[in-house]
């Protein structure tokens, strides 16, 4: 008879594994087998030499280490996460349904968890660096509650924020923008909103996120947004615009905003394509569609507080006033009003009049070669090449005593 | 029969997993002080090779923090880590085709040079010994012999049923007993 079955109760044994009804037999077969003790024997012999083989000790820093790998690699297990939850439809919604470009596609924009983070930085920076540089202007701030809806800002942090299993750094990141988010969409001064921008320390959260992720800002592709009724031309152009304009291609996203000139959409298009312009930092553009236009709606402080910054930057004379003295009140008034916009161009630059109604000196300029004049309703707007026009010697002197006013604004 | 690694399901991830899944450092250290020293003496008796079993341990360590919301029951936390240190060391074994193994080190510290020498022969014995047995015994032996654990924890480990451990673990030791011989009749 084969010694190996009881040899392996003899190892149960070793181990305080055997069965307390296999004992009799194996004892009395350990009693009788000289080999059986003997193998015995040694087994305990070369366990006791593998047990006192000696042991390593964990390195210094192990730990450290172990957190620093981790970090590194975090985001590729996020994306297959993300992946995973998309496909378990846990985040269908905006990402998977509502990412429409203007072509036609078969599908959902594929995207990465890494990706979308990415896209979510770079779109809370251009937010927040708005936000912490607002001049004062209250129609700024509609601007910035404008992106945060255009971008669905809200419900990305949301999604983002609901993916089990994110790194702190990007849960404290997400969280930061979530309050900030919330405290803007609720309407604060623009003096809290600065505050709050400032204090989201954005750049050194987006930092900590790239370093424990990897993920890279990069900006948030041409979007449709999931209300615009598809089928009208003119709103999906408004829509494009709109994405345009957040994801920074400002030149593309002011003429998407020119050329909606009709439809539902022509109001708020004007005022985008005034804040496109005022972001490239094309004031006098930015002003024609703020000042001629601007639908009546956008009429109000908050828009008067825009120009009023726009058109100090860009040295604009404003009811022959220098911005910085007027009150915002005072711009609005000059707003609510039908206003004629001179652009004089000369070699010595650009200069910009405002004047409340029908000036004397647009009149008297207006049928003369070199003159361009776009009118809206009874605002107008006239670019002037001052080169060209044969203008009344006493026009040409108080124009000229306006430019040389604002002779060092070279816009 | 059990697995050893956590099935998904519905309860709620036990605190010290989700705070190892948020990446808390003082879980981690916890979990590395309670599993590190024997994960590590684990894999290197599994691969031999002194930096290889440091490597290996610490990527375990790092896909637990990656997969710490897939271990639902805090008790299979033990079962789950030599899971994936045997996986990974025989992986490791597998894609060393040619390399020499290193030779193992001598233990920590020693109080005399012939102290130290002694020590190095067992050692470099062992892992000799432990070289010539195939998988699964040497990860058997490893686990119920030099880690002394349980035949029920080295089943759950293995993924096998305890009965099966049991039959490994004497034909490792009866392998590992015959490839020690010539150092326990040479040098002891």
């Amino acid at each position: 008879m084969s010694c190996d079955p009881f040899r392996e109760l003899l190892s149960q044994r070793l181990d305080g594994e055997l069965p307390e009804d296999a004992r009799p037999a194996l004892e009395e077969h350990v009693s009788q087998c000289a080999a059986c003790r003997g193998w015995e024997g040694e087994v305990r012999r070369s366990d006791a030499a593998a047990r006192e083989a000696g042991a390593m000790a964990l390195p210094a820093g192990f730990a450290d280490g172990v957190r620093r790998v981790s970090a590194r690699r975090r985001m590729p297990a996020r994306v297959l996460r993300y992946a995973a939850a998309v496909a378990a439809g846990v985040l269908a919604g905006v990402f998977g349904t509502m990412a429409l470009t203007p072509e036609p596609r078969t599908g959902p924009d594929p995207w990465t968890a890494a990706d979308e983070l990415g896209k979510h930085m770079h779109a809370s920076k251009l937010l927040f660096r708005q936000a912490a540089n607002l001049p004062g202007a209250a129609g700024d701030l509609e601007l910035v509650r404008g992106e945060i809806r255009a971008t669905s800002l809200v419900e990305r942090t949301a999604r983002l924020r609901a993916v089990p299993g994110q790194p702190p750094e990007v849960r404290d990141y997400l969280q930061a923008v979530e309050a900030a988010l919330a405290a803007i969409e609720a309407g604060p001064a623009v003096e809290r909103v600065r505050e709050l921008a400032a204090g989201v320390q954005l750049d050194e959260r987006i930092a900590r996120v790239q370093q424990v992720t990897g993920a890279q800002p990069r900006p948030i592709p041409v979007v449709v947004e999931p209300s615009t009724p598809l089928g009208d031309p003119g709103a999906a152009i408004f829509a494009q615009g709109r994405a345009n304009l957040f994801a920074g291609n400002y030149e593309r996203a002011a003429a998407l905003f020119e050329s909606v000139k009709s439809g539902p959409y022509e109001e708020d298009a004007q005022y985008w394509y005034a804040a496109a312009q005022a972001r490239q930092g094309r004031a006098a553009d930015a002003l024609r569609g703020l000042l001629v236009g601007t639908a009546e709606r956008w009429r109000d402080l908050e828009t008067a507080g825009l120009v009023k910054e726009v058109a100090a930057r860009a040295g604009v004379v404003l009811a022959g006033r220098r911005p910085d003295s007027l009150k915002a009140e005072d711009v609005l008034a000059i707003l609510q009003q039908p206003v004629t916009v001179m652009v004089l161009n000369s070699p010595r630059g650009q200069v910009m009049i405002v004047s409340p109604g029908q000036s004397p000196e647009a009149q008297l300029i207006s049928d003369m070669p070199g003159v361009q004049i776009q009118r809206n309703g009874a605002s107008a707007w006239m670019v002037v090449d001052v080169q060209q026009v044969q203008m009344d010697p006493r026009v040409l002197d108080r124009i000229i005593r306006l430019r040389d006013q604002f002779q060092n604004v070279g816009h | 029969m059990e697995t050893g690694v956590a099935q998904q399901d519905v309860t709620p991830l036990p605190e010290r997993l989700a705070r190892l899944r948020d990446g808390d450092a003082d879980s981690l250290r916890g979990v590395i002080d309670e599993f590190g020293p024997k994960l590590l003496n684990f894999v290197y008796r599994m691969v031999g090779d002194r930096s290889a079993a440091e490597d290996l341990t610490q990527e375990v360590f790092v896909k637990l923090l990656s997969h710490a919301d897939e271990i639902r029951d805090e008790r299979l936390l033990g079962t789950w880590l030599y899971s994936v240190a045997r996986n990974h060391s025989i992986n490791h074994l597998r894609s060393r085709k040619t390399a020499q193994r290193n030779r193992p080190e001598p233990p920590a510290e020693p109080s005399r040079p012939d102290e130290a020498a002694g020590r190095r022969e067992l050692a470099e014995a062992v892992q000799r010994a432990l070289d010539g047995l195939e998988e699964p015994f040497r990860t058997t032996f490893v686990l119920c012999v030099m880690q002394e654990m349980s035949y029920e924890e080295a089943a759950q480990a293995m993924s096998c049923s305890v009965k099966t451990v049991s039959s490994r673990l004497f034909r490792a030791r009866d392998k590992f007993r015959e490839l020690m011989r010539p150092y326990l009749y040479e040098v002891r």
